[in-house]
């Protein structure tokens, strides 16, 4: 009897692992989400870090700018886990390219990430041109990776 | 004296008579270096880049190859090197302005709009002049040209002349008298030089610019894209911009929200006028900001959208 059930067990579940996708995409789903969520708190720190750096707001002591600039280092920090192969259907921007190149796509985070390290120090030792272009680095980096990697809307 | 060498002496000197006028002319001035980087910055301004350098292999710049997809089919942008064979090094001045400001080939046909000579017609003759200095002494590339891929009716260049008889007259960038003169350099900037309409704008069926919607964005525009709208509605358009977000963006392609230009945007900026002095993407600013708002959202899903014909 317990063989049988096991057959069953087994036979149902085959079922399921053989269409597959749902739960797959299910998966995604969270995984597409959380990092829309990072790159949307990635952006709001360099908005914020754009007003400081056209000297829009503030920030004698570079307290501000150093705030942003150590969560982008945080954030960026090993983000490309979150780009599973496949990730590329459902809401999503994501280029199928990734996976195609992706020594290209996990160079290109490795150089946002050095570049954000880069603002930091830029931004310990506090002389505002320093960190201007340190920003206008990393905004680069940011560029051109969604250059080649992510669609435009309604792709 | 041995009559051999008196010989060779009297070449020597007719050999320096023949080339006296040219020493005596110095360097061509028309090339002279102050010129050529003001073509350069004509260029860049003007976006030539973007569209006649290959994106696969940004070296061969300037020598053509990426593809416009457009409704009326598929346009590869020619190589504007100076190469003899599949270049314009047998061009002269005057065929470049034929070809920028009348929209006709060295050999009269008329060009089809997806250059867009109806932007360049107001081009200055000094800025012509610059940019011709400027592409005639860039580095030669023999890279040949793809032909367009586009429909049987449409290979047929007399259509080309009916659209430029329909929609098209030669004309030059007059500044308004009642701006000052950073709205102005802006104007000239965004309607001669960096034709922004061109993409930005909604288009009829027959390929012209739905005037009425010039610069409020289109759901289809090159490569099939969507295309904001860049008038200055505060809802569909960029009317929450300040001249100083706009200016920015166009330097280094980030938003007022952190968020990066994507695609062909990206490209005008890398390749075109994020290499703009400062005092020139603030007059650009200028000029886009001040433009009457036009409410047309062209993202899918909105309840804004006008019919389109694109």
């Amino acid at each position: 009897m317990r063989m049988r059930y096991i057959a069953i067990l087994t036979a149902v579940s085959g079922m399921f692992a053989a269409t597959g996708l749902p739960a797959q995409d299910e998966d995604f789903d969270g995984v597409i989400r959380y990092r829309q969520g990072v790159m949307k708190a990635q952006a709001g720190h360099m908005a914020a870090l754009s007003q400081i750096v056209r000297g829009h707001v503030p920030d004698p002591e570079h307290r501000l700018a150093e705030l942003h600039a150590r969560a982008l280092v945080g954030l960026l920090e090993d983000l490309d886990h979150w780009f599973p192969e496949g990730s590329d259907f459902g809401e999503t921007r994501a280029e199928a390219r990734i996976w195609e190149r992706w020594d290209d796509f996990h160079q290109a985070y490795e150089e946002a990430e050095d570049r954000a390290e880069a603002l930091v120090k830029a931004v310990k030792k506090g002389e505002s041109k320093a960190i201007a272009k340190a920003f206008k680095g990393l905004a680069d980096a940011c560029k051109a990776c969604h250059k080649d990697f992510r669609a435009e809307e309604e792709d | 004296m041995p009559q051999g060498l008196s010989r060779r002496r009297r070449g020597l000197i007719g050999g320096l008579l023949l080339a006296l006028p040219c020493v005596l002319a110095g360097p061509d001035p028309a090339l002279d270096p102050e010129r050529v980087a003001r073509g350069e910055l004509v260029l860049r301004a003007a976006g030539c880049a973007a569209c006649h350098t290959d994106p696969e292999d940004p070296e061969a710049f300037l020598a053509g190859g990426r593809a416009l997809e457009t409704p009326f089919g598929t346009f590869h942008a020619p190589n504007i090197t100076p190469d003899p064979e599949h270049g314009i090094g047998r061009w002269r001045v005057h065929d470049l302005d034929h070809a920028l400001r009348h929209g006709r080939a060295p050999d009269g046909s008329a060009y089809f709009p997806v250059l867009p000579f109806t932007s360049y017609t107001r081009m200055s003759t000094e800025d012509l002049a610059a940019l011709w200095a400027y592409l005639v002494t860039r580095p030669a590339v023999s890279r040949p040209n793809r032909p367009h891929d586009l429909p049987w009716w449409l290979r047929w260049r007399g259509l080309a002349t009916l659209w430029q008889w329909l929609y098209f007259d030669a004309e030059r960038f007059e500044p308004d008298p009642k701006r000052d003169a950073r709205w102005n350099r802006g104007a000239y900037l965004v309607e001669a030089l960096a034709h922004c309409a061109e993409c930005h704008s909604p288009r009829t069926w027959l390929g012209a610019i739905d005037e009425g919607r010039r610069f409020a964005g289109t759901r289809s525009g090159p490569e099939g894209k969507p295309v904001p709208n860049i008038t200055p509605d505060r809802e569909t358009g960029i009317g929450r911009w300040s001249v100083s977000d706009l200016a920015y963006y166009l330097e280094t392609g980030m938003d007022p929200d952190g968020d990066f230009a994507g695609g062909l945007m990206a490209e005008v900026i890398d390749s075109g006028i994020g290499h703009l002095p400062p005092e020139d993407l603030e007059a650009i600013a200028v000029y886009i900001l001040s433009l009457p708002p036009i409410r047309h959202a062209v993202d899918s899903g909105s309840e804004d959208q006008r019919d389109e014909f694109d």
